[in-house]
């Protein structure tokens, strides 16, 4: 999202100039007595001013206006997840504090996402697991979707989720990540070879 | 601009959006009664601004150039460089208590390759196979920002024991230590994981 915004931001930055730019130039020309330049500027009048408000396009637009609206404030309000954590310092840390200044150790949340789907393929029969970090000052919360094979019993069920669970944490402690990190583990029967589980 | 300001700005534009179309929808479907306009651009408008003469024309050119000053100023805030400046070329004072230390003429110190050094430093680290590194500031407070990519067995500790020895390295040469430090490490799969 934090690129997101920035991208955003200079989109409507550049078309706020555009805009403005050509509505002063052509201003300026049409007092002078100038027909318009750039813009189709009599055109676009005459349609405007023909054009009624309960027209079906007008409804439309405007409604595509109000729902952008909502959409952008809901993802500006909304509490994004980081896209890098703090983690413990290391031992050599240590040393460099001492001898000059601070030290921060940051790890990037996708790579820690990616890392545990990979030791967790490695280790166990999960099946296309995927991860979702949300990483905050006093705990990480992790959210898991694995798949598994449509025969797998309750008890396989029961084995595997702690499976997950003891290499998540493995994981997390090796990191430094905050003690009281929270760990969810959703296992799906795969119903399909190629199927895409998604979160919901 | 920051993170913070970015989304102050995209929450007012959300909410400008949100009042147009929610305004624009409640004219359009009635809501006004007989009192609102029935054209996108009513007569009384077109007769305001006929009224207006000369004084129409200025309003909506400065307008356009108000909306084309904040554009630029918008745009000019999200492209420029925010926090210190990369730390340029710099002369090295003598190290204190080295006796024979000359005390004639200067040395300069090149910044890029102190920074190619450094990377190079930091890839010979077990365990790292990528580094990336940027000093900013200048020598009364130097920081150093690197992003690292470990692979996924790689010892956390003696990766941060070892980055330690090359700053240490790197003060030694240039005669002061970086104040801040900032590593940025991405966990990525060994050469041997990986699907070519």
């Amino acid at each position: 999202m934090r690129v997101t915004n920035r991208l955003l931001g200079i989109l409507v930055g550049l078309a706020l100039a555009a805009a403005g730019g050509f509505m002063a130039f052509e201003t300026i020309l049409a007092a002078a007595g100038q027909p318009f330049l750039v813009i189709p500027g009599r055109q676009w009048l005459t349609v405007l001013r023909h054009t009624k408000w309960s027209a079906a396009t007008v409804i439309v637009v405007m409604a595509v206006i109000a729902a952008v609206g909502v959409v952008l404030l809901i993802a500006e309000a909304r509490r994004w997840r980081r896209w890098r954590a703090p983690i413990a310092a290391a031992r050599g840390t240590a040393a460099i504090a001492a001898a000059n200044g601070t030290t921060t150790w940051w790890v990037t949340r996708r790579s820690v996402e990616a890392h545990l789907a990979r030791q967790l393929r490695a280790s166990t029969d999960a099946l296309r697991p995927r991860f979702r970090l949300n990483p905050r000052d006093r705990q990480w919360r992790i959210r898991v979707l694995a798949g598994m094979p449509v025969l797998a019993d309750q008890d396989a069920r029961a084995a595997m989720a702690g499976q997950i669970e003891e290499i998540a944490t493995q994981v997390l402690a090796r990191l430094g990540a905050p003690g009281s990190s929270r760990i969810k583990v959703r296992l799906r029967r795969q119903r399909r070879a190629g199927r895409r589980e998604v979160f919901r | 601009m920051s993170d913070r300001a970015n989304r102050i700005a995209g929450a007012m534009l959300a909410v400008a959006l949100l009042a147009i179309g929610g305004l624009g929808l409640s004219v359009a479907l009635g809501a006004w009664g007989h009192s609102a306009p029935v054209n996108l651009v009513d007569p009384i408008v077109v007769r305001w601004w006929h009224d207006g003469g000369w004084k129409s024309f200025a309003s909506l050119a400065f307008i356009g150039l108000v909306l084309f000053v904040l554009g630029l100023t918008l745009t000019w805030a999200e492209l420029r460089h925010r926090g210190p400046s990369p730390l340029g070329d710099f002369e090295a004072s003598p190290r204190t208590g080295v006796p024979e230390a000359p005390q004639r003429g200067l040395t300069t110190l090149r910044a890029a390759p102190l920074r190619r050094a450094l990377e190079s430093d930091l890839r010979a680290i077990d365990g790292v196979q990528r580094a990336s590194v940027s000093l900013l500031g200048g020598p009364g407070g130097l920081e150093l920002r690197a992003q690292l990519d470990v692979g996924d067995r790689a010892e956390l500790t003696s990766v941060g024991d070892n980055l330690a020895k090359a700053i240490e390295r790197l003060a030694l040469t240039v005669g002061f230590g970086p104040s801040l430090v900032e590593v940025t490490i991405s966990l990525v799969p060994e050469p041997d994981q990986r699907v070519s």
